[in-house]
């Protein structure tokens, strides 16, 4: 039987760039499976954010949860421009970071997106995220990026897989 | 093999993350989705969803049960954030709870979302563990981690998802998808 998990995409950047974009993803698997390990190469004050099919919309909403060694957090983020990928716990003092994330039933066209990630770092503590995108049409890009604007470093990777069901 | 919730076969190498059988609702109001009949040639299960209810309420919980135990036999601890604080606690009960689920009157179009792992449920030598993140952005918002654990040590031949709080249906779009891992 066949695996049901295939790499659609690996993208390792060669030189800095202020975002990453998937595109042109087919529908032909049920979800996606965003992993990234990448680096600022600057400190631990980034947020990595998705934008869906470049809606700029107030279309995102995001649901976190923070433990840091010492107390546990949540916050919520609603009708926002974009999702949330990493939060408090992406990028480590050095602005080094990675990241897992689930696009579910990301090709169906009668439901809103919805989205589940982990993250962690040993300077900022473990961080589970859930997002919604609030629209029924399928994803076909994705594009990763620094909510404050700093750029992923040369060697960042982002590599994305099929999940078929 | 390492199994982090969700991505596990990274190499793409063949057979050792494979599809058994995904159920998806249609058409219909199934009060349950049952997988039967799941061979025992793999090492762990991995089941992927996105559910919703069909009861008139904003939101019912999502839970599970193995071959057909309806016994208390279940115990389940979480950890959850709601957005606002970070919360946790336990259940000893007859099914493990995922968490809710938006229904019929919640959000349109919006449905909770979860991986779960089941480990090691062919082994007849221990109880059957498993865990889960799972979340939902409609009708109170919350990402939760679950560990499960069911006190038999029978190999687990069958799953059965069902709405908890109400015994009510699954909504159309709803699915779930079993797949096997290769130890």
């Amino acid at each position: 039987m066949a695996t049901a998990i295939k790499p659609l995409a690996n993208i390792t950047l060669g030189s800095a760039a202020s975002s990453v974009t998937f595109s042109s993803i087919v529908g032909t698997y049920r979800d996606l499976v965003l992993v990234a390990t990448y680096t600022n190469g600057v400190a631990d004050n980034d947020y990595i954010a998705v934008k869906i099919n470049s809606d700029t919309g107030s279309n995102y909403n995001s649901v976190t949860m923070l433990g840091n060694g010492s107390s546990a957090s949540s916050a919520n983020y609603s009708s926002s421009n974009y999702g949330w990928l990493t939060v408090s716990g992406g990028f480590d003092s050095s602005g080094r970071g990675q990241l897992q994330t689930q696009f579910m039933d990301y090709a169906a066209t009668d439901k809103h997106k919805t989205y589940i990630t982990r993250n962690g770092t040993s300077s900022k503590g473990v961080e589970a995220i859930a997002g919604r995108w609030a629209s029924t049409s399928a994803i076909t890009s994705l594009n990763i990026y620094s909510v404050n604007g700093w750029t992923f470093a040369s060697g960042s990777t982002f590599a994305l897989y099929g999940v078929s069901a | 093999m390492l199994i982090p919730l969700g991505i596990l076969d990274s190499a793409g190498a063949p057979g050792t993350f494979e599809l058994i059988q995904t159920q998806l609702v249609s058409s219909g109001s199934p009060t349950s989705i049952t997988f039967n009949s799941i061979p025992a040639t793999y090492k762990h299960l991995q089941v992927r969803l996105t559910v919703r209810g069909a009861v008139a309420s904003t939101a019912t919980a999502f839970s599970y049960q193995f071959n057909g135990d309806t016994a208390s036999n279940y115990s389940s601890h979480f950890l959850q954030g709601d957005g606002s604080s970070v919360g946790s606690g336990s259940y000893l009960s007859s099914t493990i709870l995922v968490q809710d689920m938006p229904a019929a009157t919640g959000t349109a179009g919006s449905f909770m979302t979860a991986i779960i792992d089941i480990l090691d449920y062919a082994n007849t030598s221990k109880y059957k563990t498993s865990r889960s993140l799972s979340g939902r952005l409609a009708n109170q918002t919350m990402v939760r981690m679950n560990s499960g654990n069911w006190r038999n040590t029978a190999a687990i031949t069958s799953i059965n998802f069902y709405d908890f709080s109400a015994s009510s249906a699954f909504a159309v779009g709803t699915r779930i998808s079993l797949y096997g891992i290769k130890g």
